[in-house]
């Protein structure tokens, strides 16, 4: 179990490897978790949604709660006409929140398995944060026309223009970045404590001797910072999605300096 | 634009209809409440990361940019500071937004 606290973070091939147009696009195991985390997340809510009891069961509540949630934070945000992007926004939140989520599975305790978790990764979120800012730059355009470009242009003086729409025009950019490195960043970071945490345990349980009881530190380490990485998982699925809503709101209505 | 959009005629048809399917029980929503607020360690990485997206896509741009018109190290220099500026604005933002929060709450 020597193992480098980075090791869980490996993508690696399963099944046959496969080429096109002289890219790799085998399978990995991050494309699988990918699709677990899709598929039971979609199973979950059409499942839970599926029974449409008058008196909610304890699944059926949990997505009536999530709908509701997502739904007032899409319309504090953006106004009752951002309630059409509604499928979009719900389905950004639940795909982090699962892969979040399923990051914190104990799996490396079952090694052909070894856990995974998709967030970590900046090309995922990053993938994800590009998406969205394309589709705002598309939207805004579409809706708006030539007026979406006045995001660009506070309200100053025109001889402070030539300045500042430099500068609106390259912190509009940065949007992407901040929103795809704090997610991927947070993941990893948490992960990695909790595997050096755990690297401590074995390195002092193997020491042995009178002081071998120790271990029992960070093994209390560990389940606390494991209660903190489901606030954070959860927290962190929020937060991506709020600031969707946020740049969303961007192309439905620009502000009116 | 909006006003005559089908599916927004329909979604205010709705809202009509349940305001007047809800007019005989009495009103007791309450306006959702954001999950947590964040804590102090969220905050300053928030912070941290819009600062360094900043000067990141500021850097970048400059550097590609000098590399397709061959002026290095001028435009790499420009947009560098112009990226540094985007990057204290994005936290300024961020900053104003997380204090009209907080005085929301209290």
């Amino acid at each position: 179990m020597a193992m480098s606290p980075l090791e869980q973070f490996a993508v690696t091939r399963i099944g046959p490897p496969l080429h096109l147009f002289g890219y790799d696009v085998s399978f990995t195991n991050s494309a699988l978790w990918m699709c677990i985390v899709a598929g039971s997340a979609a199973v979950l809510l059409t499942l839970g949604a599926a029974p449409r009891r008058l008196v909610p069961n304890r699944l059926q509540s949990v997505v009536e709660m999530s709908h509701a949630m997502i739904g007032n934070m899409l319309q504090s945000v953006c106004g009752v006409e951002g309630l059409k992007y509604f499928p979009f926004v719900f389905t950004v939140f639940f795909f982090v929140l699962f892969a979040n989520l399923y990051g914190l599975l104990p799996l490396g305790l079952y090694p052909p398995i070894g856990p995974f978790t998709v967030t970590s990764h900046i090309i995922v979120t990053f993938a994800l944060a590009i998406f969205i800012f394309l589709m705002v730059i598309v939207l805004g355009i579409f809706r708006n026309g030539f007026a979406f470009f006045r995001i660009f242009a506070p309200n100053v003086p025109w001889w402070m223009l030539i300045l500042l729409v430099p500068i609106e025009i390259f912190s509009f950019f940065s949007r992407p970045i901040s929103h795809s490195v704090r997610l991927a960043a947070n993941m990893m970071a948490g992960h990695t404590m909790l595997n050096v945490f755990g690297g401590f345990v074995v390195a002092i349980a193997a020491a042995g001797g009178a002081l071998s009881f120790l271990s029992i530190g960070p093994l209390l380490a560990i389940s606390a910072t494991s209660a903190l990485e489901f606030l954070i998982g959860f927290l962190q699925a929020y937060v991506f999605a709020i600031l969707t809503c946020i740049y969303l709101n961007d192309a439905l209505h620009p502000p009116h300096h | 634009m909006a006003e005559n959009d089908p599916e927004m005629h329909r979604l205010n048809e709705l809202e009509r209809r349940l305001q007047q399917a809800r007019g005989g029980r009495k009103q007791e929503e309450k306006p959702a409440s954001p999950p947590a607020s964040p804590s102090q360690m969220g905050i300053a990485f928030r912070l941290v990361t819009e600062l360094l997206a900043g000067v990141i896509v500021g850097g970048a741009i400059g550097w590609a940019l000098d590399r397709v018109f061959r002026t290095s190290p001028i435009l790499l220099i420009v947009c560098f500071l112009l990226g540094v500026a985007a990057g204290i604005l994005n936290v300024q933002r961020v900053a104003r937004e997380l204090n009209e929060s907080n005085a929301g709450k209290e």
